[in-house]
């Protein structure tokens, strides 16, 4: 079975076009995003719902411009009108587990291919 | 219009970054990013054309900085870019003024670039509106409009001030050809509606069957044709001005359904049960003498003083002097240089002729006038032989075109008057001063 793309730059470079500023923009999303996502977790821990889900919907658009599908579901069931009733404690456990393992490999191999 | 300063509201560094970098391959597009709130709202005294707003701040509400970006400056076209897909929170944030909302996917990039494009061009647009509406307006400033010197006219100048200044009826009087539509126009233009629409009605030129719907409108299915639903000219001029020429050709009955539009200040449109408020100025015109109209039973006396208002006179050209040659040289220059002509001269001659001539088409005609003569004029001079009275009013026959006797020339003015008065010989006698006796005399020695 073929493994899937952690993501897609495509229409990153369809926007951007010229290689530097792909390389540019990059460097801001493995720059910003690591700092939502230590904020969503500290939502996480710290039982503040609101704030898990603030910084879960504030990466949204983000993972899908690098089509980073793996999270595509899981993003949005944390998204912004999520409760934490919503969801039994041990799926949120298995989805925010899931979020850092995830993003962790894409931020690597990002600064990896564009040696950031 | 070159630069257009674009601010994207983002509180995700990266998607704002994005967002910024495509807006921004149009050159002419200058943009400022924010990721909060406050931060834009802190800049709004840079007046951005465009905002593009992240629904989910971190500080406040889309909705939030929506209502004080609106508070700041309605016209401020506002773009969500949100998240989340919900239907009811777009309707309000649509209902609060917002210029269009997107859902964050892939084809966000292409329907902001879209939109933006079509913001810039309402924008063009409005501003070649506005353009277009202070050349209007200084066309119409009072001495462009009108030029001349004499007192007659200054008087005139100085009663349009007042309406001008203040939101009263006005009704214009004068001749054909004295400038009724044009004053109307710098009265309106002039004054604080002038950005609003001007809209004139030639009551005289619509059939009296359709005048009803051409001013008032009409409902889809209100009659056969009623096709589609129609707002009349009252709606579409709105809150600037409507101008009724030719008022005194207005048939009883629809004077009457006028009396009550501009009593109540609302209408009907045809067919319709709604009401319509009236907002706009109401302006009208008249060749003829409306108190006369009314004493005949020709016009409602109600109307008549409701419309009357300020009245504004227009002297005719003959009693306005030395207007003549201001208003020749005028149209003389006019004249040359749309046809692309050495400008010419008025001999002292050609100046005499026009001062004794009594004009009875007025200015139009005096315009007339001069451009056969300057077509006529061989020389950088305009001579007296090249200036010729082309009138077909009547009322000019007996004192210009034929040299006659003193008996000749009153022969022909007591027929001109019998003719008028349908050969009432008492009306006639009436009008000219004279005592019957003289004209039942001189019908009696078949001389008239």
């Amino acid at each position: 079975m073929k493994e899937e793309k952690l993501y897609d730059l495509t229409m990153i470079r369809d926007m951007l076009g010229d290689d530097d500023e792909v390389k540019n923009m990059i460097g801001i999303f493995v720059e910003s995003t690591p700092v939502s996502l230590h904020d969503m977790n500290e939502g996480f821990k710290d039982d503040d719902s609101d704030k898990l889900a603030r910084n879960a919907h504030k990466m949204k658009a983000s993972l899908d411009m690098l089509k980073i599908n793996s999270l595509y579901d899981d993003v949005r069931k944390i998204d912004k009108d999520f409760k934490v009733e919503d969801i039994p404690q041990d799926e949120l456990d298995v989805i925010i587990k899931k979020m850092n393992t995830e993003l962790e490999k894409v931020f690597e191999k990002l600064k990896e291919e564009f040696k950031l | 219009m070159s630069t257009f300063k674009i601010f994207v509201v983002e509180d995700d560094r990266f998607y704002g970054e994005m967002l910024k970098y495509h807006i921004s391959l149009n050159p002419d597009y200058i943009v400022e990013k924010f990721e909060n709130g406050k931060e834009c709202i802190d800049n709004l005294y840079k007046n951005p054309a465009v905002i593009s707003l992240d629904y989910s701040l971190p500080d406040m509400s889309g909705m939030e900085v929506l209502k004080r970006v609106k508070e700041h400056n309605a016209d401020i076209p506002v773009i969500i870019v949100s998240g989340q897909e919900d239907v009811s929170t777009a309707v309000k944030l649509l209902k609060e003024g917002a210029y269009d909302y997107f859902v964050k996917d892939d084809e966000t990039k292409d329907r902001i670039w879209n939109a933006l494009k079509n913001i810039r061009e309402k924008l063009k647009l409005e501003q070649q509106i506005d353009e277009l509406k202070e050349e209007i307006g200084k066309k119409y400033v009072f001495n462009n409009i009108i030029k001349g010197n004499s007192k007659e006219i200054k008087k005139t100048f100085n009663i349009m001030e007042k309406a001008v200044s203040t939101n009263i009826m006005v009704s214009i009087y004068g001749e054909t050809g004295t400038g009724k539509d044009l004053v109307a126009k710098a009265i309106h233009y002039n004054s604080v509606r002038g950005k609003f629409p001007f809209i004139a009605v030639n009551v005289s030129a619509i059939p009296r069957d359709l005048i009803e719907s051409e001013m008032f409108g009409y409902e889809k299915g209100a009659f056969t044709g009623a096709n589609t639903r129609k707002i009349g000219k009252f709606e579409e001029a709105g809150k600037g001005s409507i101008f009724l020429d030719e008022i005194g050709e207005m048939d009883m009955n629809m004077q009457a359904k006028l009396l009550r539009v501009l009593q109540e200040k609302e209408l009907t449109r045809i067919g319709g049960h709604g009401i319509v408020d009236v907002k706009a100025r109401v302006i009208v015109a008249t060749h003829r003498d409306l108190a006369e109209e009314v004493k005949n039973g020709n016009f409602r006396q109600d109307l008549y003083y409701r419309l009357l208002g300020l009245p504004i006179h227009l002297p005719p050209l003959k009693e306005r002097g030395n207007d003549i040659l201001i208003l020749a040289k005028y149209f003389m220059d006019a004249f040359c240089e749309e046809n692309g002509m050495t400008k010419k001269n008025l001999s002292g001659l050609a100046q005499d002729k026009l001062l004794s001539y009594n004009y009875p088409g007025n200015v139009r005609e005096l315009k007339a006038i001069i451009e056969l003569a300057v077509v006529m004029s061989n020389s950088d001079t305009i001579d007296d032989i090249d200036i010729s009275f082309i009138s077909t009013n009547k009322d000019s026959e007996f004192f210009l075109d034929e040299e006659d006797t003193l008996n000749g020339y009153m022969r022909k003015i007591i027929k001109h008057y019998l003719d008028k008065y349908d050969g009432n010989i008492l009306k006639a006698a009436k009008k000219l001063d004279i005592g019957k006796s003289t004209i039942y005399r001189m019908k009696k020695n078949n001389e008239i």
